[in-house]
Order: C-alpha cells, then structure tokens, then sequence
C-alpha cells in the first residue's frame, strides 16, 4: 500500500499531503505536523489512474478478436460502435487471518482382494496470513466485472465529479461484514482440512477501501447482431466480453470430445479395468459432456464473470432434464 | 475528505512527528494517545531502558502487554500422550491462570511475529524502565483491539502446538488490562532484531 497523492493541503503549513491508501492519520513532509483524516461516511475513497488511451483501447478489443475459440472472421467483420471509459466502484478489503482450524482426513484403501478400510488422518493446522477480498460495489449488469483482479496502479484520492463513475449502491457495513466473511472462508479453505472439529479464526482488518478503477467499454457489431468486450484501464488487458463463436470449432470439438472421450472411456472398461478403469470411463464421459455443452452452447464466448454453458455451467440444467426425463 | 491537526488530549499542544504512527506521543506532556472512533483515547505505556550494550543501531519496539486470565476448560488431543507426560504432565504444561501475553505492536513476517510473541510471553522481559524515549521508536500498526485477538490466538498456538494433534478444546482469554511496552530492540546490517534488554 503506497501513498497517494490528495487534492488537500496542510493545515498547518498549506503543503500538499500525500497518504498511505486507508490511513486515518498521517503526517506533513514539510512541516511534520500530525493530521487526522476521515472520510467521508466514514468511507476512505480511491480512484485508479487511467493509463489507456482510445487507440490502445481499440488496439486491445482489435487483438481480442482474434483470440480464442471466436469466429474466424471476427477481426474483418466487427465494426466497433462505441468505445468510452468509465469508473467502476469496487470494494477493497484486506485483512489478516489467525487462527487453528482442526480436524481430520479420510482415506480410503482398497487391497487386492476388494476390501476397502478408511483410515482416519487427524489435523491440526494454523493460518497466520494476510488475505485480500475485492468486490463490485454497484449492479454493472451483463458486464461480467464481479472482482478486481489487478489491485496495483497509481492510485490518486477519489474527486467526485470530474470523472463519469458508476455510483456504489452496496454500504461500506455491507462490504465490511461481506469481506470479513469471504477472508474467513479464504483462510479455512487455505487450512485444507476435510472433516473440521474444531475452527477460531480471528479476522484483523487492515483496509477498506472503495476504490474507483477504469474500465473502457466496447461495444460493436457482427452480422447484425451486438456485442461488447471491456478493457482494464490500468493494465491494457480485457476483463471481459462477448463474442461470435464458429460453428466450425463447435463442430471439430464435439466430434474430438465425442472420440477422445469414448476412447478414454473404452479404454478404461475393456483395457485397464478396476478402479483406475472406473475413473477412466468417468473422465471419457466429462470430456464427452463437455464437449457436447461446447456444441451445444458454444456459438457464443463468453469471457470474465460470466455464468458459461459450455464450461460446464449448463450441467446443471442437463442433471434437471434428466430428472424430468425419468419422472 | 477532512483533514485536522492532532491535538494532545492532555495539554492540548499540536502534535508533531515524522513517524507515520497510529499513536500519537506528545514531547511536551509525555502523553501517548490513539485516534479511536469517538475520539481521542489516552493510553497507558512504560518505556523499558537498554540492558546492553551492542554496536547496532538502537530502537525502542512497541508490544501490547495484555494481562489476561487463561482458562482452559478441556482439550481433546490425539496422541502425543507421552510427549506431554515429558513436557509437564498430562496436560503438557498449564496455562491456566494469570499471565502477561505481550504481542508486538508493529508489522513483521508472520513467523517473526508469532516467534517474538511467544518468547517475550513464555520468558516476560525483566527490565528498569526509562524516563523518555532516547532512541528512534519504531510505529505502532497493530492497534489494541487487533492485539486482544492475537493473544486470543497466542493462547490457542500455545496449546495446539502441544504433542498430540488437537481435535477440540473449550477455553478462555479474558484480558483485564492493557498496556504499551516499548522494548529495546538492536537491528543489524541484515535487518534482523535483537533483543536489547
């Protein structure tokens, strides 16, 4: 957490104050005098320096066209309609998490003649580390920006105003309990215990922060249709978008899926056989279902926090069609 | 954002220091108060005097000296049955009762941080104390509702790290009083700490 330079002077000495991101006190460089800071609500407010300009910003979307599984023509036929920046509010929360988190594992063994014991692994683990939480402070739509994965940049105070922002609409209570939350469940899973027992984790806030960060957004056009793709202010790299898929690479993946997975699966029944045999024929038939869910729903890309079908997300919906099937 | 100068809550003299430090020592009064979320809260502290003398660069550390009572209900360990039996009976070692818990006020590396903590409360500092601070004194990161956690944490380390691997235990740390210790410290070329008492 560096300083960041404030719009405010001294009372002191009028000289200019630069602060550490967070901070409730600090102290003049000219003068050494000691200030208290608060603000306002309550609420200490940053804004990330845009460092991307409009060209770069469309060279990005122009190279992001090309990448990954989208349609092959799309860097030839998307026609950027709108391309503009603006300021997202995100939440940041840092803290530091102490704790024991004790309990056990279980593993099961299987010898040669089919008998499988479970062996019972006690643990005791420590956590004593910092931990940092980030969240979107307002409803950004279908944008899929949820958190902020990039937290370096040159950070300036927040100056209401002078830039287009999207306003917070979740409280600073909110994200504080919601932080506070989300670093106990980061520092339980961290322990790696299965079965826990016994659990106190001790969450040492450190930083809360709403913090404004630049975003540009795309918006443009392929065959009739929109779409858009966002791009991090700060670091130039895309955050998230929408694209055209190609019905060819729907097309090969299904037909490569369907192979690959049945001769995984064949493989593993026919061939290899016990539980090694078992696991094989379940991987055939997730890269087979993948596969099919990239057929199914891969004529659109989704990227950044997106729900995607054809990742998996749509599995739910096939385990509910086949309930119905069966009922 | 509003900005005010800090005042001393005793005898109202503007504070000056070129420390960035979350308490705030006033020259004139030997005051040492904190911003709390009311308002300004005067705090107690000792200052612990040089027990040696090393060619290093002197500091004075703050540590949260918390007096807490340690109540440990029951504990149930796998194990270590025997390891226990070496290390003080049974329960391997009690730390029922009254103790000092002393919990370093600053920002170090985790296992500096638990190390340090555990030493100075398993071995409580001997030392003659001092009028001033006569050397630089290093900032306070870690405020005193943090501190009670720790040593909240302090305690259960303390028991988990027993032989025998703990499934569950019922205890308490209820802390009675708190205060500052600034603790001499030597630093060396490397940036490692020493003891200076």
């Amino acid at each position: 957490m560096g300083d960041i330079s404030v719009n405010l002077s001294c009372p002191s000495c009028g000289g200019a104050i630069a602060v550490e991101e967070g901070a409730r006190l600090t102290n003049c460089k000219y003068c050494d005098a000691l200030l208290s800071l608060e603000g306002e609500g309550g609420v200490f407010k940053t804004t990330y320096k845009n460092n991307v300009s409009d060209q770069q910003a469309t060279q990005v979307l122009k190279n992001w066209f090309s990448h990954g599984l989208k349609a092959r023509d799309l860097p030839q036929k998307a026609s950027l309609t709108e391309l503009y920046p603006i300021y997202l509010p995100f939440w940041r929360y840092n803290a530091r998490a102490a704790g024991w988190v004790c309990g056990y594992e279980e593993r099961r063994k299987t010898d040669s003649q089919g008998r499988t014991t479970v062996e019972r692994i006690n643990m005791e683990r420590m956590v004593f580390r910092d931990f940092d939480w980030t969240q979107i402070a307002c409803d950004t739509g279908d944008l899929g920006i949820r958190t902020l994965k990039n937290i370096r940049g040159e950070a300036v105070l927040h100056d209401d105003g002078s830039i287009p922002i999207y306003e917070a609409t979740t409280s600073s209570t909110d994200a504080q309990n919601q932080g506070e939350q989300s670093v106990r469940n980061m520092a339980r899973a961290s322990a790696g215990v299965p079965h826990i027992t016994f659990e106190k984790i001790h969450v040492i806030p450190r930083m809360l922060v709403l913090t404004h960060y630049p975003v540009w957004i795309g918006r443009y056009e392929y065959a009739g249709r929109s779409y858009f793709a966002t791009v991090d202010g700060v670091t130039g790299t895309t955050l998230s978008g929408r694209a055209p898929g190609d019905p060819l690479y729907q097309s090969a993946i299904m037909t490569g899926g369907a192979l690959g997975g049945g001769l995984v699966a064949g493989l593993g029944i026919s061939v290899v056989g016990g539980e090694v045999g078992w696991a094989m024929l379940a991987v055939g038939v997730v890269i087979f279902v993948l596969s099919y869910l990239f057929f199914r729903h891969g004529s659109e890309i989704l990227e950044g926090d997106m729900k995607k079908d054809y990742l998996g997300g749509g599995l739910g919906d096939i385990a509910q069609n086949i309930q119905g099937a069966m009922k | 954002m509003k900005v005010g100068i800090v005042k001393c809550p005793r005898c109202g003299k503007p504070s000056f220091s070129k420390l960035k430090d979350s308490v705030i020592y006033c020259e004139e009064c030997r005051t040492l108060h904190t911003l709390g979320e009311a308002g300004p809260i005067v705090l107690e502290y000792e200052i612990a005097d040089f027990g040696r003398e090393l060619p290093l660069r002197k500091f004075h550390m703050p540590f949260w000296r918390l007096f807490s009572q340690v109540t440990v209900f029951s504990a149930n360990v796998v194990g270590g049955w025997a390891g226990r039996l070496l290390s003080g009976g049974p329960g391997g070692g009690n730390l029922n009762g009254s103790m000092f818990i002393f919990v370093p006020g600053i920002d170090l590396p985790p296992d500096n941080y638990k190390r340090m903590a555990q030493d100075f409360t398993t071995n409580p500092p001997q030392y003659r104390g001092a009028e001033r601070f006569s050397f630089e004194r290093l900032p306070v990161t870690v405020d005193e509702l943090a501190a009670r956690k720790l040593a909240d944490f302090l305690v259960l380390s303390f028991e988990a790290e027993k032989p025998g691997v703990l499934q569950d235990i019922k205890y308490s740390v209820e802390v009675q009083r708190t205060k500052l210790v600034y603790l001499p410290f030597y630093q060396d070329a490397e940036g490692r700490w020493q003891p200076g008492l």
